[in-house]
């Protein structure tokens, strides 16, 4: 194999790895349903690259009330009600709910947890991943 | 000048780079310090924790000596930690090797052996056992763990989000595989709270005549909303909904997702029964109710909320709202750990994956989020809907369909939106039962 071609193609590797491993941010719709009433919001959002992770676009710096979270919180039960991640999220203060987002025209399902404060917001799995 | 400087900074000791914090830190609290080794020093070893806190203390200009650290206490704590360490090392390897080769394992265990002061040759002979009984598993598994995957035929993962249901959620996946319809999770939770309900408060021990109140006498008691109950069975859940008729996700939504935050919702249809009703289509848990069910006339709800006075609401709308309930001929079975042993755990989740058929699992889920927290008691449930054999690690690996949603941040193990693929012998260190439809 010439050697422009592997490194070409080390090139490539590196920056599809590095794709999936930096969130793409941008402009999202989040679908939510309160007491029966579906709402529709757009917003700015950032995921990886399977779409299961989440959070608010002002969180882009880590700067925002849902990723500066007390990490000393005692971590959740699993026997008690709501999954664990839901648990962390109401004793941090936030309000967890079921999603779907909209983002690249394409419909996701997942939760958040979403802090008043700022209206920041965070997958409720990486939320959990903050505690110590 | 900046020679000179140079020189001066050259001739002084080394402990002029000790800052304040790190005196403080190195030099001050030395009983606490020790304290800490020992309590440490039963977990595993300290060698680390020492060299740190002797490099720390020669960097301020101390030693072990003048701080008063007795030096033979030190020693002593070096050895306990070995053994600890040794212990830790033994206990793995003679667990993995039922699942997997443990060369690593082993050759941790003889270093912390030989540290301790003991002689390699008197473990030598464990050393062998397990080595090749670890290469033993290696070629069993090879043959026996063929590849299953049936995740997707099971549909996206569920979320049950603020509830605790994860045994009807688990309950509802293996009923829905056999049946090919996507059985209700709140369906199976309200039935099976209806079969087990639990009370809360004291109750007398004998009625108003004096004599002693029948076991199922809850007179002076409340009974728990279910919706506030944490954990139950899967193979009662099951039966439940078997003895009732099963109710589908169409008729009766078990996610959030369907109608908001589902605990709020159902307290709040609960709420109707309290309320006034003058106007119950004003209210919240009315919306909610709507949403609930939504196959339920207007007039249906109407009429179950004129007449369900003292009863559950939420059974009797659930009750009205599935229509039709599926009926089932079905056979349960639970392998409990207590009454047989991991090998037979396996044994039946294996024959039952081979099948095609998803497995239930009674398990506790923390070593999905850290390898070394584990404990075989049934603190959560979900099924198995895969194996594969991983040839990297030389270990069977199996497929948890979790139910806590697509989210897969903070598992140690690949996860593929919400299912996570587990190594065989993680999983039977937390394993505590199997469910399975016969």
């Amino acid at each position: 194999m010439p050697c422009n071609t592997l490194s070409s193609l080390i090139v490539l590797l590196f920056t599809l790895t590095a794709q999936a491993a930096t969130p793409e941010c941008g402009p999202a719709k989040i679908k939510t349903v309160n007491f029966g009433k579906a709402a529709v919001a757009n917003t700015q959002i950032c995921t990886n690259a399977r779409r299961d992770e989440l959070r608010s676009g002002n969180c882009v710096k880590n700067k925002c009330a849902a990723l500066q979270i007390n990490k000393d919180l005692p971590r959740p039960q699993v026997q008690a009600v709501g999954k664990p991640g839901f648990q962390a999220c109401t004793a941090a203060g936030g309000l967890p709910e079921l999603i779907e987002f909209q983002f690249k025209r394409k419909w996701f399902k997942l939760d958040r947890c979403v802090f008043t404060q700022d209206g920041s917001f965070v997958d409720t799995a990486t939320l959990l991943t903050l505690l110590n | 000048m900046l020679h000179l400087l140079s020189l001066i900074l050259s001739l002084s000791p080394a402990w002029a780079d000790c800052t304040a914090g790190e005196r403080a830190k190195s030099v001050g609290n030395t009983q606490k310090r020790l304290e800490l080794l020992r309590t440490n020093a039963a977990l595993g070893s300290v060698e680390q924790t020492v060299e740190r806190w002797r490099a720390s203390v020669a960097k301020c200009g101390e030693t072990f000596e003048s701080l008063g650290v007795n030096e033979a206490e030190v020693s002593q704590l070096l050895k306990v930690g070995y053994l600890s360490e040794a212990e830790l090392w033994r206990t793995k390897a003679e667990h993995y090797s039922q699942y997997r080769a443990v060369g690593p394992e082993l050759e941790r265990y003889r270093e912390a052996v030989v540290k301790a002061g003991g002689q390699p040759g008197k473990v030598q002979a464990f050393i062998q056992d397990n080595s090749a009984r670890g290469l033993a598993s290696v070629q069993r598994v090879k043959r026996s763990c063929t590849p299953q995957n049936f995740a997707a035929k099971m549909g996206p993962v569920r979320d049950q989000g603020s509830m605790g249901w994860c045994y009807a959620f688990t309950g509802a996946d293996l009923i829905s595989a056999p049946t090919g319809q996507r059985v209700s999770a709140l369906g199976g939770a309200i039935a099976y709270n209806e079969d087990h309900p639990v009370w809360e408060g004291s109750k007398t021990k004998t009625d108003e005549n004096g004599q002693p109140r029948a076991k199922d006498d809850h007179t002076g008691m409340t009974q728990v909303p279910f919706y506030d109950r944490t954990g139950g069975s899967t193979l009662l859940s099951m039966q439940s909904m078997k003895s009732r008729g099963v109710c589908l996700e169409e008729d009766l939504n078990s996610e959030d997702n369907g109608f908001g935050w589902l605990y709020e919702n159902l307290k709040a249809v609960e709420e109707l029964k309290n309320s006034e009703r003058t106007a119950p289509q004003c209210t919240n848990g009315f919306a909610a109710a709507q949403n609930l069910f939504p196959g339920l006339q207007a007039k249906s709800f109407s009429k179950i909320l004129e007449h369900g006075k003292g009863e559950q609401l939420i059974s009797g709308l659930a009750q009205a709202a599935c229509k039709p309930r599926i009926q089932v001929d079905l056979e349960f079975k639970e392998v409990l750990l207590a009454q047989s042993s991991k090998a037979q755990l396996f044994e039946n989740l294996d024959e039952q994956l081979n099948n095609q058929n998803p497995v239930g699992i009674s398990y506790d889920p923390a070593f999905m989020k850290n390898a070394d927290n584990f404990s075989p008691t049934a603190t959560h449930a979900s099924s198995v809907v895969g194996r594969r054999y991983n040839e990297q690690s030389g270990e069977c690996e199996y497929m948890i369909r979790n139910s806590w949603g697509r989210g897969c941040a903070g598992y140690v193990y690949p996860c593929e939106e919400g299912n996570i693929w587990v190594p065989q012998g993680a999983l039977a260190r937390s394993l505590n039962a199997v469910q399975y439809i016969k």
